[in-house]
């Protein structure tokens, strides 16, 4: 008897979750230029404000073209030449949680903390994956800079590093996440080159070399070594 | 007709292929002046290299040069005319899930760079190879290099008296002959913005092997950063030099950093390296690449401590400007460096050193910067009355095609 009503309680709360699990959406706030997205099995349609967006849509921006999307609090700025997937919405009363796919082109999140609720949001490319809670980002699918908040890079094999706020990181390589370096992040992802060159001044390890720019032997005070 | 066939699928074939390469010439010029024997150094390489990427994950980087070198000075003139040699050629590639769905095989076969964590047991061009597996936050990875091929001014070993001899025999061009080993692992974030490692290395003596001076190497490190604008490092270098008996030697250093990106890109630098002398029953420590510390000073790292504090802005987007000064002491009673020495220096304290260089960047593939500074000699117990300062300025111009 006692087994029957704890199965029937488990079974209960699994049905109360489910209905409760809303019926998500992204919505587009603001559309520049040519913005469309596909539904599964359809054909692409131009994106207007207002447009609903639900998991497995994708959207694509063209040429000097970008959009808004909206999930509740959580804003993702679809910049120019970005072709993405909404992967997965789910909201339940504990939260939201979203996944977007980024094939190309570049999205930077604003994911508000929401008191008592869990954000998980997460953009996966075919290189990395970052994934944050509270945080506002700039992402390509392999590089990242972060405004607010941290944000986990993690590369397809599991490596990971935290980013925080005010840093940027980026996929090296041979898949290598190197150490996140302070950067002005002002301006975005707009100049990878920029911040390439700026993580690479403050870095602490050696540059490999393809000229050995010392000097001539000849001109070096050896130690006297023959104590040996 | 069979003629033109042949000639427009090799042109085909050719077109195709050359479409896939990448190649370039890189080309620099490094004139330094110094005070002392008023010595200038004219050094100009060009360096073409191609690339061939021969799957998604592997490729070919073959590179040679041509160089002039040539030395100036009041006391004479040395002159070599041209040079040839390889640079960096290697077949490297990366693969995902080799042994298993989290990890990454790396891998780098020729001519290829090699450094320790710290930079001052090695850091150069070396002939061997290297592989890298990567599982989740753990790399391990293991080297190997030989040093015979290599130009003894590029390798720069003086691990015992006998390379300094075989180096300096009338028209050796290459490297006394030694073997390199590593392995080496690296935990990331094993703390909140902290990776800790461990690098193990070796060296061999080919030249004599059952007589010479082998030396092993324990170097454990850690790196981080703390909070957005601070990062720092600390490592140490355990050497165990085995000349038929067993004699300990010791490095250690930190360098700590904060950096504000908004502040006009200013960087300030905290640097100390500390090598151990012959004192408290620890020998000299010996690095693997026996190059100058860096800075304007021609002192080795070995019985050294050098304290650097830097200062770095980036005042206009075309220009970095650092000022930097050190503070240079012997780490035991054997002397170092040679030139103005007393005959029985006392005291600790070698000088100080004061540059300033600034880093042009006005065109893509171009770089240029100019480094200007002087060595300031401790005159009252280490070196002679009469020693003056070494100043150095030196032009570095690099274009990029």
């Amino acid at each position: 008897m006692k087994t029957r009503s704890i199965l029937f309680l488990a079974f209960t709360i699994t049905a109360w979750a489910t209905v409760a699990a809303e019926e998500a959406f992204a919505s587009f706030s603001e559309i520049n230029g040519k913005v469309e997205f596909q539904k599964p099995n359809a054909s692409w349609k131009l994106a207007h404000i207002g447009d609903k967006v639900y998991p497995g849509d994708i959207v694509s921006t063209g040429f000097k073209s970008t959009a808004i999307l909206k999930i509740g609090q959580t804003t993702i700025s679809v910049k120019a030449i970005t072709r993405m997937t909404l992967t997965e919405l789910v909201k339940t009363s504990g939260g939201t949680s979203t996944t977007l796919f980024l094939l190309s082109g570049r999205v930077k999140a604003d994911v508000p903390p929401q008191p008592g609720q869990t954000q998980s949001f997460q953009i996966t490319s075919p290189t990395a994956t970052a994934s944050v809670r509270g945080t506002a980002f700039e992402f390509d699918g392999v590089n990242l800079i972060v405004d607010r908040g941290t944000v986990q890079l993690q590369t397809p094999t599991r490596q990971f590093r935290h980013v925080e706020a005010g840093q940027f990181s980026t996929i090296a390589a041979g898949g290598v996440i190197p150490p996140p370096a302070v950067v002005n992040v002002d301006h975005g992802l707009s100049s990878v080159h920029e911040l390439v060159v700026q993580q690479q001044s403050v870095s602490f390890a050696p540059p490999p070399v393809e000229a050995n720019m010392a000097p001539p032997s000849s001109t070096i005070e050896q130690l006297a070594i023959s104590v040996y | 007709m069979k003629r033109r066939v042949i000639a427009f699928s090799a042109i085909t074939l050719l077109s195709m292929a050359i479409y896939a390469f990448d190649y370039g010439v890189d080309s620099f010029n490094n004139s330094t002046f110094v005070s002392e024997g008023l010595t200038l150094t004219q050094q100009d390489r060009s360096t073409l290299w191609i690339a061939i990427p021969l799957a998604p994950d592997s490729s070919f980087y073959l590179s040679g040069f041509y160089e002039f070198k040539g030395t100036f000075a009041s006391s004479g003139t040395t002159v070599t005319p041209w040079r040839f040699d390889a640079g960096r050629s290697e077949y490297l590639g990366s693969r995902l899930g080799a042994l298993g769905p989290s990890t990454v095989l790396r891998w780098s076969i020729g001519r290829t760079f090699l450094t320790d964590f710290s930079g001052k047991l090695l850091s150069g061009l070396y002939d061997g190879a290297r592989g890298e597996i990567a599982i989740g936050n753990t790399t391990l990875a293991a080297s190997v290099a030989y040093t015979g091929l290599l130009d003894k001014d590029d390798a720069l070993i003086a691990i015992s008296a006998n390379d300094q001899i075989v180096s300096a025999a009338p028209g050796r061009y290459f490297a006394p002959r030694h073997l390199f080993a590593s392995l080496t692992g690296r935990l990331v974030e094993v703390f909140p913005g902290h990776d800790l490692g461990f690098e193990t290395w070796g060296q061999f003596d080919l030249e004599q092997f059952l007589s010479g001076t082998q030396t092993v190497y324990a170097e454990p490190f850690i790196e981080g950063h703390l909070g957005r604008n601070f990062t720092w490092r600390t490592w140490a270098n355990g050497e165990l030099i085995i000349t038929g008996d067993l004699k300990p030697a010791l490095a250690a250093g930190g360098l700590a950093r904060f950096v504000f990106p908004n502040l006009r890109n200013i960087v300030i630098t905290g640097d100390v390296a500390w090598s151990s002398g012959q004192s408290g029953g620890l020998l000299p420590f010996i690095p693997l690449m026996n190059s100058p510390i860096d800075g304007l000073t021609t002192f080795t790292f070995s019985n050294i401590l050098v304290s650097t504090l830097s200062f770095s802005v980036t005042p206009f987007d075309w220009l970095t400007s650092t000022f930097r000064g050190s503070t240079l002491l012997r780490t035991s009673d054997l002397i170092v460096g040679s030139s103005n020495v007393r005959a029985l220096p006392s005291g600790s304290l070698l000088g100080f050193e004061a540059s300033v260089q600034a880093v042009f960047r006005t065109i893509a593939d171009l770089n240029m910067n100019v480094l200007g500074g002087a060595f300031f000699p401790e005159t009252t117990h280490y070196y002679q009355s009469n020693a003056s300062a070494r100043a150095t300025v030196t032009i570095f111009a690099e274009i990029l095609l």
